[in-house]
């Protein structure tokens, strides 16, 4: 369990972070939103010890020599050395003997091979970031915090990613803190969101919570929707086979039952956020 | 500890610019060598030609002892720049990568992890010192031989072929304590300025300066002054070594090596790495 209590940090006369709270129970996985500058870092780097927090306190629920495993920013690895050297070197450091059979098994969990032996300089963003998720991991924490990790990662390697977490939490019942400027993908792996602006925790809740807040329009991929009175009344934007629509998330399954009655044919609602809006509605 | 320490060696050697830092050492003792082979017998003809008429030298005086007396005056300003690059750099790469992050995310000591880089500072310094030595004496005695060693300090001082060599040996001892302070010097000037090319920058600049002071009078400054003792291993080519400045100033280089530590181990377990 990770938990937080109104922890505060300032720069000079900027305040990264101001009374930030939460708690995180064993085997959930709650998502920190907030833009670029939000303090999502600063709050990373006093919860994982790099930094100091000027108030405020901290616990991690834990009777491991490493309660609390992290990626913060990018996976910073040894670019000149293997995937295998790279977790031998750092398990070293904290007094493990990792065998030869170890160091695959580490790398299986995370889904990178075992066969390459180059330096990680050659591996692929996604590859990496599987890789710093194996240095998070060595030693066993309870807790993991993954920093911005779908960042630059193409679809295929965020899915991967996400069932990475999802399948780590329930497996090793890991408390997890992942954070992301992309309500998107935090919502595809988080029971909890909280939303940061100007180092604070502007709102919180589960994630359905959030996404109702978040979602102000949903975007309709179908065929004949150019045909749907209803979505002319609703003053939709409609293109050759999509149509986006502003309605309340009340009113969604209605709506697709109007479209199906007046022979639209649905393949795909996708609700679409709009963060700006949702920063500012909170 | 030892398994950090046993890690950082592993890094350092897996690194390509360790091996560049190696070979521009071999590189400037043999242009050194060639200089010698080249222009050494003439210069020496031209500096000693009345006194040759006097005195009866044994063997040439351009030999294996005059070159590595060369190689000595000429690499303790160059060699310490060397060192204190790639030393820096076991420290200013990982803030540049970021990987002290990453170090420092899993169960390990600050202090032991900082502790470890001074650690293998010594490691790597007695080794290149080692490497230079060894490399240099194999090469001059092969290729030039032995004989009487001339120097200039204070006038012009003779030494036998064998005393030569032990004073030879005592100055590369001697160079070997300025050399692990100049390497500390550098890890402590990372900690502080993180970035590669300042530190580098400063690092230079250091030993600008220490070339500048090493030649002023400062006074009682003199007998205390980190700058003033960087030239100790000179005093093993005087006619008669000053022992006691020979000790004082040893000693006073081990203090400030220790010094110099322990003011980077206190600033990086202070500071916030983040």
């Amino acid at each position: 369990m990770i938990k937080a209590d109104s922890l505060s940090k300032s720069y000079g006369n900027v305040r990264a972070l101001h009374k930030v709270s939460f708690n995180i129970a064993k085997g959930e996985i709650s998502g920190i939103l907030g833009p670029n500058g939000a303090g999502k870092t600063t709050l990373f780097k006093i919860l994982t010890g790099l930094i100091t927090p000027d108030s405020g306190s901290f616990s991690i629920t834990s009777d491991k020599q490493k309660k609390i495993g992290a990626i913060i920013e990018n996976p910073a690895l040894y670019e000149y050395l293997s995937a295998h050297k790279n977790l031998q070197v750092l398990a070293k450091m904290q007094g493990l003997k990792l065998s030869k059979d170890q160091v695959n098994e580490q790398l299986t969990l995370v889904g990178l091979p075992t066969n390459r032996h180059d330096p990680v300089r050659n591996f692929s963003l996604g590859m990496k970031q599987r890789l710093g998720i194996a240095t998070a991991l060595l030693n066993n924490p309870d807790a993991l915090i993954l920093d911005e990790p779908f960042l630059g990662l193409d679809p295929l390697g965020m899915q991967k990613l996400r069932e990475l977490i999802i399948r780590l939490a329930k497996e090793r019942n890991l408390s997890v803190l992942v954070s992301s400027h992309q309500l998107e993908e935090l919502s595809k792996v988080c029971q909890n969101l909280y939303l940061m602006q100007n180092g604070e925790i502007t709102s919180s809740g589960s994630t359905q919570e959030i996404l109702s807040k978040a979602a102000f329009q949903y975007r309709i991929l179908g065929i004949n929707l150019s045909q749907s009175e209803t979505l002319k009344t609703l003053k939709a934007t409609i293109t050759s086979n999509t149509a986006w629509v502003t309605v309340a998330r009340n009113d969604v399954s209605a709506l697709i039952q109007q479209l199906v009655n007046e022979g639209v044919e649905i393949l795909e609602v996708q609700p679409e956020t709009n963060l700006n809006e949702l920063y500012a509605q909170v | 500890m030892i398994a950090i320490l046993q890690t950082e060696l592993v890094k350092l050697f897996s690194q390509k610019r360790t091996y560049y830092g190696l070979a521009a050492i071999l590189v400037i003792e043999l242009l050194i060598m060639i200089g010698a082979w080249a222009q050494g017998t003439e210069i020496l003809d031209v500096l000693l030609e009345n006194l040759t008429d006097n005195f009866i030298m044994s063997g040439s005086l351009l030999n294996g002892h005059l070159v590595l007396y060369i190689v000595l005056n000429s690499l303790w300003f160059n060699l310490p720049l060397i060192v204190m690059i790639i030393v820096s750099g076991l420290l200013t790469s990982e803030y540049k990568d970021k990987t002290i992050q990453t170090v420092l995310l899993q169960s390990v000591n600050k202090r032991n992890f900082i502790l470890a880089k001074y650690g293998v500072a010594l490691v790597f310094t007695l080794l290149v010192v080692a490497l230079l030595f060894t490399t240099a004496s194999l090469s001059a005695y092969s290729f030039f031989g032995t004989g009487d060693l001339i120097t200039y300090l204070n006038g012009l001082n003779f030494f036998e072929s064998g005393e030569a060599f032990n004073r030879i040996v005592w100055a590369f001892l001697l160079g070997t304590l300025l050399m692990i302070c100049y390497s500390f010097l550098s890890i402590t000037l990372a900690v502080f300025f993180k970035d590669q090319t300042v530190t580098w920058i400063i690092c230079a600049f250091v030993l600008i300066i220490n070339g500048l002071l090493v030649k002023m009078d400062l006074g009682f400054m003199n007998y205390w002054f980190y700058s003033k003792v960087t030239d100790t291993w000179q005093y093993f080519f005087y006619f008669e070594v000053p022992w006691p400045y020979v000790w004082h100033n040893g000693g006073l280089l081990i203090f400030y090596a220790l010094l110099i530590a322990t003011v980077g181990v206190w600033r990086f377990v202070k500071k916030d790495v983040g």
